[in-house]
């Protein structure tokens, strides 16, 4: 069953995709479903006995299109409409082991050109709202699958996160006639101290707000609402900073970090999101080395975060992570 | 950058899309756009 609920309290939709409970459950490394599929072995996701990346219909789809009709009858109260969207999977590579931080630069270009192709493409159908690329990384977030890969949901509407930031920058735009999230990168570079990594085209920050001790933000410097406005050069730089972020995250304990990674663009119904601004969230789980933050009674059921560590403090822990600034544009010329 | 796609049809209807680099475009480092066409393999909506 697969369905969207109303919340009529918090007045957003749930997405109920029963069938994602038979989903493939952290099978063994050799019977991988993300890997190519090799000559007389099983044959997985992808057909191919080799690949560079590539990106499918998720078989345990969130959103399907056409979408089944609800299995159960709406009232006035709780509206129900059908789960109509699209849910994609993105196989960064066919190497079953390691990460998104193993991607060479080169890789790291083309997934952006990949996710660019996507956004595009997945945005232009009429009956989708917003287009989410993300990745879930580490069984601390509870991915089901090893092999590094992202997903994408095409949704219907505009998911509640994004709404309540396009109604913030909205109104901070009415009220000084300016970007709210310019601002807050030209208060983050005056300020410098929650500063991680930079480069000509993109600021990576912990901002003062963060609700994760190692919550980075991925600001473009330009006033871009979506990955569409980036020229060559913003893809380039888009591409040493994410792997700057990574390297950073990774070498902060000499662990793979795991996070989330959400890339937070405009909507693609057609309507004028000119006071909106690209970024790239980072949300990794983790307090310290060994623990991690939970969200638990304050922040799931008040939904207000209780961050245990001051971002100043953090962001100087990740700036001195290996890469550095300077390091990491001279990644950008050797890669 | 010369990227191309390649989209099939799964047994089960789901479609893939296999992306496909152009190596020589991206040995070019003068930062300018590479030749190499983005095969369009689905349609647009109109919005």
């Amino acid at each position: 069953m697969s369905e969207l609920r109303w919340h009529p309290i918090l007045e957003e939709w749930v997405i109920t995709a029963t069938h994602r409970q038979d989903r493939t459950f952290l099978p063994p490394d050799d019977y991988c479903p993300l890997c190519p599929t090799q000559p007389g072995a099983f044959p997985t996701e992808i057909p191919s006995p080799d690949y560079e990346i590539v990106t499918f219909e998720n078989k345990f789809p969130s959103l399907q299109h056409p979408a089944p009709e609800p299995a159960v009858e709406g009232s006035e109260l709780y509206k129900v409409r059908p789960a109509d969207g699209i849910c994609e999977v993105v196989c960064y590579t066919p190497r079953h082991g390691g990460t998104l931080t193993d991607a060479s630069l080169e890789e790291m270009r083309n997934l952006i050109d990949v996710w660019t192709d996507r956004f595009q493409e997945l945005g232009s159908r009429d009956f989708i709202d917003y287009v989410l690329i993300f990745e879930n990384k580490g069984k601390d977030i509870g991915v089901t699958l090893t092999h590094p890969h992202g997903q994408i949901y095409a949704f219907p509407f505009i998911p509640p996160k994004i709404q309540r930031e396009l109604e913030s920058a909205l109104k901070h735009q009415t009220r000084t006639g300016r970007c709210l999230f310019c601002d807050i990168i030209s208060e983050e570079l005056a300020d410098a101290r929650r500063i991680v990594v930079e480069n000509d085209s993109f600021v990576a920050m912990i901002p003062f707000f963060a609700r994760f001790p190692y919550e980075v933000y991925v600001f473009s410097r330009d006033h871009h609402q979506t990955m569409l406005g980036f020229g060559e050069k913003e893809r380039a730089d888009l591409a040493v900073i994410l792997k700057a972020v990574l390297l950073k995250y990774d070498n902060l304990w000499g662990t793979s970090q795991p996070y989330m990674m959400i890339m937070h663009q405009a909507p693609t119904d057609g309507r004028d999101y000119g006071y909106y601004h690209y970024h790239i969230e980072f949300h990794p789980p983790h307090r310290t080395q060994q623990k991690l933050k939970y969200l638990a009674g304050c922040e799931t059921g008040a939904g207000s975060y209780i961050n245990d560590t001051i971002a100043e403090e953090k962001a100087a822990e990740l700036r001195a992570a290996a890469p550095s600034t300077q390091e990491s544009t001279f990644l950008a010329t050797v890669d | 950058m010369g990227m191309k796609k390649r989209k099939i049809k799964l047994e089960d209807g789901r479609y893939l899309i296999y992306f496909e680099f152009d190596k020589s475009a991206q040995a070019d480092a003068s930062g300018q756009q590479a030749p190499g066409a983005v095969e369009q393999t689905t349609e647009k909506g109109g919005k």
